[in-house]
C-alpha cells in the first residue's frame, strides 16, 4: 500500500525569490558604491598637506616676523583652502568640486613658500644691519667718551648717551639670541641716539674751540705785557687744569688746579659755576680770616668784556634780564683734589698756593683761557 | 542558503555601521581646547616649537577629519583622525606645561635680574655718597648721576613689564640695567681711588 506523501505548501516557493533579490539588491548597491566612489570627485588632500608644511616652514623660518604679509596671505588662503574643504564636502558626493579648494591650497603653498624664502634672506640682511648698527652705536659711544672724558659737557649728552648705552646693551642681547628684528629695532635706536650725543656734544667742543685764536691773542698780548718790564704774569689752562706762572716772557712755574663744577666754556651768570675766560688782574690778596680758603688772590671779575658779553646775551634772551654776572672769582687754597669742585674759582694746594701768592701783587695780570698753544708756551 | 543569509545580515550591519560614523566633534572640540589653553598660557612665547608641534599635529588631524568627510558616508573611519587629535591634545597640554615651567623659569631669572640690578644701582649711590660732601667732587660724580639716572629709568620699564607679565622684555632690560650700573661702579669706584691716592701723596 502505498502511503500517501503530505508535500510542503508552495509557500516555501517564494523564500529564494526574496532572498536572491535583496542578494541581487545588495550585490547592486556595492556596484553603484564602487561606481560612485570612483567617480566621486576626490578632495585635494595632498595639496592641501604641502600647503600646510609650507606654512608651518615659513613659521618655523619666522616668516610670521620677517615677512608678515606673505605669511599672512598663505596663512589667509589656507585657511579659505580649509573652509572651502568642509563646505564641499557638506554637498552631496557626486556634486561636489573642489577646485577652489585646490587653487587656494596651491596659492597658500606658493605664498608660504615665498614667505620662506623672504624671512630667510630678511633675517640674514637683518642680522647684518643689527651688526652694522650695533658697531656703529659702539663708535659713537666711544667717540663720545674719547671726547668728552671727564669735560663736564651739557648733562643732557651725557643722559643721552646712557640712554643709548643701555638700548645698545639690550640690542646684543637680542642678538645673541638670533632676535634680529628686535636687535635691529634697538640698535637703531641706540646708534642715533649714541650719534646724535656725539654730535652734540662734538658740536658743542667745536664751539667751544673756535675761540682758540682768542685766546692766543689774550695770552700773547699779556705776555708781552709782562715782558715789557718784566713782571710776574698768570696764565691758566682750563683742558691742562694748569696754572702757569711767567716772569717777563720765561715760565718759572706750573701748577695743577681745579676748576669750577662746569668750567667748560664761558661764564654767563652767578652760580653757573663756570670759570671765567678772559683778561684779569690781581685785585686783592687775602688770607688768614679774609677767606676760608687759606689764601687767596681775586680777580676783577666781571671785567667789562664780561658785561658786554652778558648784556648780548640778555638782548638775544639767552639770559634773563635780571641775570647776575656773580662775582668773587678767586685763585686760592684747598686745591689739589683732583675734582673740578669750585663755584668758578681756580684753586690750588696750599704749598702751591703760598708760591703763587709769593710772586703774585695787586696788578698782576691773570688770562685764563680755555686752552693755551703749546707754542706759546715754548 | 543558510550561509547566504548570514552574508547579507553582515552586509547590512556593515552598511549600518558605515553609515553612522561621524566626525569625532568632541575630540576636535577637545584638541581645539587644548590648544587655546597652551596659548593662553603664553606657549607661542614660552615654548614655541611645543606649541608649533601642537598646532602642526592638530591641523594634519583636522585634514584628515576633512579627508574622510570627502569620502562616501560607507567608507569613512575617523580613527587615524581621532589618534591625531588625541595627539593633539597631549601636544598642546605638553606645551601648555612647558610654557608654564619656562616662563616661570624667565620669570626666576628676571626677578634675580631685577634684584641684582635694583643692588647693584645701590651700589652706585652708596659709591656716590662716600665720595667728597659738601660741592667737592660734585661735578665729576654728576656724569655718573646722569648715567645713573638713566639706568633707574630702564629699571623702571624692566620692573612695570615684570609686572605685567611680560618677563622676557624684563629679563633683557633688568640684565642691561645690571650691566651699565656695575660699569658705573667700577667708574665711581677708580675715580675714588684715584682721589684717595692723590690725598694720600699730598700727605
Amino acid at each position: 500500500m502505498k502511503r500517501k506523501i503530505k508535500r510542503n505548501p508552495p509557500k516555501g516557493n517564494r523564500a529564494p525569490f526574496l532572498l536572491w533579490s535583496a542578494v541581487g539588491l545588495a550585490a547592486s548597491a556595492v556596484v553603484l558604491l564602487v561606481i560612485t566612489a570612483v567617480v566621486a570627485p576626490k578632495p585635494p588632500i595632498e595639496e592641501l598637506r604641502t600647503a600646510a608644511k609650507a606654512v608651518a616652514r615659513a613659521r618655523d623660518a619666522e616668516a610670521e616676523r620677517y615677512a608678515p604679509t606673505w605669511y599672512q596671505l598663505a596663512c589667509d588662503n589656507l585657511t579659505k583652502a580649509r573652509e572651502l574643504l568642509a563646505a564641499e564636502n557638506q554637498r552631496f558626493i557626486l556634486a561636489r568640486s573642489y577646485e577652489s579648494v585646490r587653487s587656494a591650497a596651491r596659492l597658500a603653498a606658493a605664498e608660504a613658500d615665498s614667505a620662506y624664502q623672504i624671512s630667510l634672506r630678511r633675517k640674514e640682511a637683518m642680522r647684518a644691519e643689527a651688526d652694522l648698527l650695533l658697531g656703529r652705536a659702539r663708535e659713537a659711544s666711544g667717540s663720545f667718551r674719547e671726547k668728552v672724558g671727564d669735560l663736564p659737557v651739557n648733562h643732557y649728552y651725557r643722559h643721552q648717551l646712557a640712554q643709548a648705552e643701555l638700548l645698545a646693551e639690550e640690542a646684543e642681547a637680542a642678538f645673541r639670541r638670533g632676535d634680529y628684528l628686535t636687535a635691529v629695532q634697538k640698535a637703531k635706536r641706540a646708534a642715533e641716539d649714541a650719534g646724535k650725543a656725539a654730535q652734540n656734544v662734538a658740536e658743542e667742543l667745536d664751539a667751544y674751540f673756535k675761540n682758540q685764536p682768542l685766546w692766543d691773542r689774550w695770552v700773547k698780548e699779556t705776555l708781552q705785557d709782562a715782558a715789557r718790564d718784566n713782571s710776574y704774569a698768570i696764565l691758566v689752562d682750563k683742558m691742562a687744569h694748569t696754572l702757569y706762572v711767567f716772569k717777563g716772557q720765561q715760565k718759572v712755574a706750573s701748577y695743577p688746579v681745579d676748576l669750577g663744577m662746569r668750567w667748560l666754556g664761558q661764564k654767563l651768570t652767578r652760580g653757573d659755576n663756570v670759570t671765567p675766560e678772559g683778561r684779569y688782574r690781581v685785585t686783592k690778596k687775602k688770607e688768614g680770616k679774609q677767606t676760608k680758603y687759606y689764601r687767596a688772590l681775586v680777580i676783577n671779575y666781571p671785567n667789562e668784556e664780561d658785561l658786554a658779553r652778558i648784556n648780548q646775551a640778555k638782548k638775544r634772551g639767552e639770559l634773563y634780564p635780571k641775570a647776575s654776572a656773580g662775582g668773587l672769582i678767586e685763585i686760592h687754597g684747598e686745591g689739589g683734589k683732583a675734582w673740578d669742585w669750585t663755584n668758578g674759582c681756580i684753586a690750588l694746594s696750599n704749598k702751591d698756593m703760598d708760591a703763587v701768592y709769593r710772586v703774585a701783587t695787586v696788578g698782576t695780570p691773570v688770562t685764563i683761557v680755555g686752552r693755551i698753544s703749546e707754542s706759546l708756551l715754548k | 542558503m543558510k550561509g547566504l543569509r548570514v552574508v547579507v545580515a553582515l552586509f547590512m550591519v556593515a552598511l549600518l555601521a558605515g553609515a553612522c560614523a561621524k566626525a569625532p566633534q568632541q575630540a576636535i572640540d577637545a584638541a581645539k581646547a587644548a590648544l587655546e589653553e597652551a596659548k593662553a598660557a603664553e606657549a607661542h612665547r614660552y615654548a614655541p616649537q611645543e606649541f608649533a608641534a601642537a598646532n602642526d599635529t592638530l591641523n594634519a588631524a583636522l585634514a584628515e577629519v576633512e579627508k574622510q568627510n570627502g569620502k562616501f558616508a560607507l567608507f569613512r573611519s575617523y580613527k587615524k583622525a581621532q589618534r591625531m587629535l588625541a595627539q593633539a591634545q597631549t601636544l598642546a597640554a605638553t606645551a601648555k606645561s612647558a610654557a608654564i615651567a619656562n616662563k616661570e623659569k624667565v620669570k626666576n631669572e628676571a626677578t634675580q635680574l631685577l634684584q641684582s640690578a635694583a643692588e647693584a644701582v645701590a651700589n652706585v649711590e652708596k659709591l656716590l655718597a662716600k665720595a667728597p660732601r659738601g660741592k667737592e667732587g660734585r661735578e665729576a660724580i654728576a656724569a655718573i648721576k646722569a648715567d645713573l639716572d638713566a639706568v633707574k629709568s630702564n629699571l623702571d620699564a624692566a620692573n612695570s613689564a615684570f609686572n605685567s607679565g611680560d618677563y622676557l622684555t624684563a629679563r633683557d632690560k633688568a640684565q642691561a640695567s645690571l650691566s651699565k650700573a656695575n660699569s658705573l661702579a667700577e667708574e665711581l669706584q677708580a675715580a675714588i681711588s684715584k682721589k684717595a691716592a692723590l690725598t694720600r701723596k699730598a700727605q
